[in-house]
């Protein structure tokens, strides 16, 4: 899908600006002199080509109660694939990647408790090809600004 | 830690579905919990000013943006030098993430640094700057080969445990 500017510009609002008013897609039309219909159809376009994933509340997830860490594993790669689709089973997984690495199956882990992240560890430990895997909680947060700028947007 | 209402629990749980692209969204969020659409909009107030969210909008396919390579760079920092070496990834506008994590004898990384770029050369470019500007050149960078799954959390109000409710 091509972008044209009120594209790019739509982008960048509802990613850093979305305004929590009854009626914020009209909103958006006026700060950007267009229709509330034109943003709706243009934001339909971008969804169905996968540009926007949805728009909703991005949740801390430690101020819901939950305890969150990212996991790495060393998997002979002639298995990787297959503890893969194992650990995506998992609903507490949220992010699951192959890397180019020793270490190379890495996969996020948002659950109810420090003890359900080590029941999920401890069953990924006892699949065939996997030679370890560790748990790396975040000790420190320095950054986190997901934001990603549209050729021709605010800054790119 | 959690000190939700129920009533804020069914607006978490409304959202799982995420924000319809209609003209009065809030008011079929507020429709699906039960409650109002002034009672939504309060809350998700309420939560962007105290952190509860961290922000409210879009999650962009970046890949279809053109943010091709996603290198997850890994860094051996001594503790002493943590703080200033994640400074300088923090200011570059690349990094998304920036964690400190603990370091293992096989695993001696302590500090991650998420870089988005069009390409491999412009991640690892923006990684030679972080080395480049704090002399710390113990790093390695991990693309992504396989996308395995990516998806949003799924929040829902926890089990009462026993002697609760």
């Amino acid at each position: 899908m091509t972008l044209d500017a009120l594209d790019s510009a739509i982008l960048e609002w509802v990613q850093a600006e979305f305004p929590l008013v009854p009626a914020p897609f009209a909103e958006l039309a006026k700060e950007l002199g267009t229709t509330e219909q034109d943003v709706l159809d243009r934001l339909e376009r971008m969804r169905r080509d996968g540009l926007v994933r949805d728009i909703g509340p991005v949740f801390d997830p430690v101020r819901l109660g939950c305890t969150t860490t990212l996991c790495a594993a060393r998997v002979d790669p002639a298995r990787v694939d297959e503890v893969a689709a194992f650990v995506s089973e998992f609903p507490e997984v949220t992010h699951n990647y192959l890397r180019e690495h020793e270490y190379n199956l890495w996969f996020t882990l948002i659950a109810e408790s420090r003890a359900r992240i080590e029941e999920i560890l401890g069953a990924v430990r006892g699949r065939a090809g996997v030679m370890a895997a560790r748990s790396l909680p975040a000790l420190r947060r320095y950054k986190i600004r997901v934001h990603f700028a549209a050729p021709g947007g605010a800054d790119g | 830690m959690a000190d939700l209402s129920s009533l804020d629990w069914t607006i978490v749980e409304a959202f799982n579905e995420g924000l319809p692209l209609a003209p009065r969204p809030f008011a079929e969020v507020a429709r699906r919990a039960g409650c109002s659409e002034d009672e939504v909009l309060a809350r998700l107030r309420a939560w962007r000013d105290e952190g509860v969210i961290r922000r409210f909008g879009a999650r962009v396919g970046h890949r279809r943006l053109g943010y091709r390579a996603n290198g997850m760079s890994v860094w051996a920092v001594p503790p002493c030098g943590v703080e200033r070496v994640a400074e300088a990834m923090v200011r570059q506008p690349e990094v998304s993430h920036c964690y400190e994590r603990p370091a293992f004898d096989d695993w001696p990384y302590s500090l991650y640094a998420m870089i988005h770029g069009a390409s491999e050369e412009e991640v690892r470019a923006v990684a030679g700057r972080i080395a480049e500007e704090t002399g710390c050149r113990d790093y390695e960078v991990l693309f992504s080969a396989k996308e395995y799954k990516k998806t949003r959390p799924f929040f829902s109000r926890p089990e009462p445990g026993p002697g609760q409710e």
